[in-house]
């Protein structure tokens, strides 16, 4: 065959080990904090791996693929979620949390929405930005630099794109408790973002 | 008094019913758990998607034939086994002990590459579950006048209902508003011969199925392919791989790789003499075949003797699945495609057959209606 050559060249490209590894580290982070289940999490990544391996041949290149592995991961774990409810209750927030969240609401109880004007011009919402090019920016930035909880439901509502009653109701909080965690992150990614990408260039937080 | 429990109402249960009410065996108590007071038969359920036939003729009544039967019917489901203890847990009636044990209580599609659709997402097992999602959806799009369905799944199930169900949507809407993607994975009808490919392609283009090459993952608009296309969809249809009922694992029985139960040649568990197994539960560890109903309806007469011979201390008598089954694909108007081995054919006169085919082996189930 002609382009058996190509073809060769193409899955090692691929398979490159150190990038598959960087990939499989983030989704299991990922996998892990949707779940709460270090077994779970990296069952749905290697099932995930597997779907995309399996496949390699129909991928453009690795941005393709990397798609495809966080789409099948997200449909995987979205169904785990929804399984794990229908057996057993996911437990709430840990009480420390709990009050760290109570302290927040306050914080935000005077002044519940975002005020537009309040918004950096350079970049929008994180939200808005997931849907356009800055996908994997965010997505590592949520992973590294957000607390555990607040990472959990932003990606819930934003990666796996629960309807925020449901958020509410796997992770047995309230709506007005999950919006202020969701304010929460879009501001510290905000702030987060704008430091790295938008404005100076990569910086820590 | 020995007891044998039948566990689901599956094709291969069925036929132990008939048995059982042709020689009646008052030494034996026997109870059949089933969730569902009727058993569908999936080759005829294309036929009742493009409205060919009412759902009465696709089911038998679970009910008389249990009574015929002298048989307990339980209408519950399983929750569990415990194979060690020789017990079955059910959602409502407590645990059950058995002497012996027949499992066909069938698999579940396996959705979860599926489920972050942001479409009614339709999957073919449990059928019952099938059936009030693809009315709802049908009523749904009648009012709106238009759909976008995506069937996912290559196989011959994905193919007759994708003919299906655009046969029955563009009765009830203009034609270029009943929209139907067939999403095939790598290949259509893979394990099948080219003929047959050739023949189905072409009807899939004649009827006006839009068939996709590659696989499906749930997004919000509906699927996206695996070359990052994103299809919109009201509706998906999964008529993917299937996977086992999550109870299973915890069973103690003895698995095959795939997760359903492994049995050898008599339809026994491998791990468990006193359990046995037929349908999609069960995976032949000696002969694989593909899970097809054609297989659970054949395992059912040695099933049944099987059963009483494991009561009685007998050695079990051997099955073997036959090597090339006989297809019969329902292709959306009174028309089929006929498969076996290399050879394939199709038109009305294949409907005909697989019509006849099918209403005498429902005939056998319907006691005292009209077939």
């Amino acid at each position: 065959m002609s382009d058996g050559g190509a073809m060769r060249d193409q899955d090692e490209q691929l398979f490159d080990a150190d990038w598959l590894e960087g990939v499989r580290r983030d989704m299991v982070r990922f996998a892990r904090l949707q779940l709460r289940d270090e077994t779970l999490a990296e069952d749905v990544v290697q099932e995930a791996l597997a779907a995309a391996f399996d496949k390699a041949r129909e991928f453009a290149g690795r941005s393709a693929m990397k798609t495809w592995i966080f789409a099948i991961l997200k449909n995987k774990i979205v169904d785990q979620i929804r399984v794990q409810t229908r057996t057993t209750n996911v437990s709430a927030l840990s009480a420390a949390e709990e009050t760290m969240d109570q302290t927040f609401e306050s914080l935000f109880k005077e002044n519940a929405h975002w005020s537009p004007a309040g918004r950096p011009s350079d970049w929008g919402d994180p939200a808005e930005a997931l849907r356009q090019q800055r996908f994997w920016d965010v997505f590592d930035a949520c992973l590294k630099h957000l607390p555990e909880n607040t990472a959990r439901v932003f990606m819930m509502r934003e990666f796996l794109e629960f309807e925020t009653p449901e958020v509410c109701e796997q992770l047995s909080i309230t709506t007005s408790n999950c919006n202020v965690i969701l304010h929460r992150a879009r501001n510290g990614l905000r702030r987060c973002l704008e430091k790295n990408w938008f404005a100076l260039g990569e910086q820590p937080c | 008094m020995q007891r044998l429990i039948l566990a689901g109402g599956g094709h291969a249960h069925l036929h132990i019913l008939k048995e059982l009410a042709a020689r009646p065996r008052a030494d034996i108590e026997v109870i059949l758990i089933a969730p569902y007071a009727r058993q569908v038969y999936s080759g005829m359920l294309p036929g009742w998607m493009a409205g060919h036939y009412s759902l009465d003729q696709c089911a038998a009544e679970l009910g008389p034939l249990a009574m015929a039967a002298g048989v307990r019917l339980l209408p519950d489901s399983v929750t569990g086994i415990d194979a060690g203890q020789q017990t079955v847990s059910t959602a409502r009636h407590g645990k059950l002990s058995y002497d012996v044990l027949s499992l066909d209580v069938g698999a579940l599609v396996d959705t979860s590459c599926l489920a972050d659709t942001g479409a009614r997402l339709l999957a073919i097992r449990p059928l019952e579950a099938f059936i009030v999602g693809w009315q709802a959806y049908v009523e749904a799009c009648t009012q709106a006048g238009k759909s976008q369905l995506v069937v996912v799944g290559g196989g011959a199930a994905g193919v007759e209902l994708a003919l299906a169900a655009r046969h029955r949507l563009r009765g009830l809407m203009p034609a270029a508003s009943a929209s139907v993607t067939l999403v095939a994975g790598r290949q259509l009808l893979s394990g099948h011969g080219a003929a047959i490919v050739r023949r189905v392609t072409d009807t899939l283009a004649r009827q006006g199925v839009t068939v996709l090459s590659g696989h499906a993952a749930g997004c919000p608009a509906g699927v996206m392919l695996t070359d990052g296309r994103e299809l919109l969809a009201d509706a998906v249809i999964a008529a993917t791989g299937v996977r086992p009922v999550p109870w299973l694992a915890a069973s103690g029985l003895a698995l095959a790789d795939d997760g359903f139960v492994a049995v050898g040649d008599g339809q026994r568990s491998v791990s468990h003499p006193s359990v046995f197994a037929a349908g999609d539960v069960a995976s032949r560890v000696d002969a694989p075949h593909a899970k097809s109903g054609v297989y659970a309806v054949r395992a059912g007469p040695v099933l049944a003797d099987n059963l009483f011979r494991a009561l009685a201390g007998e050695p079990v008598l051997s099955y073997r699945p036959q090597r090339r089954s006989l297809y019969l694909l329902a292709t959306g108007p009174k028309s089929a495609i006929v498969s076996w081995g290399g050879f394939s054919a199709g038109g009305g006169w294949a409907w005909h057959w697989k019509d006849w085919i099918d209403r005498r082996f429902m005939r056998q189930y319907h006691l005292g209606k009209p077939a």
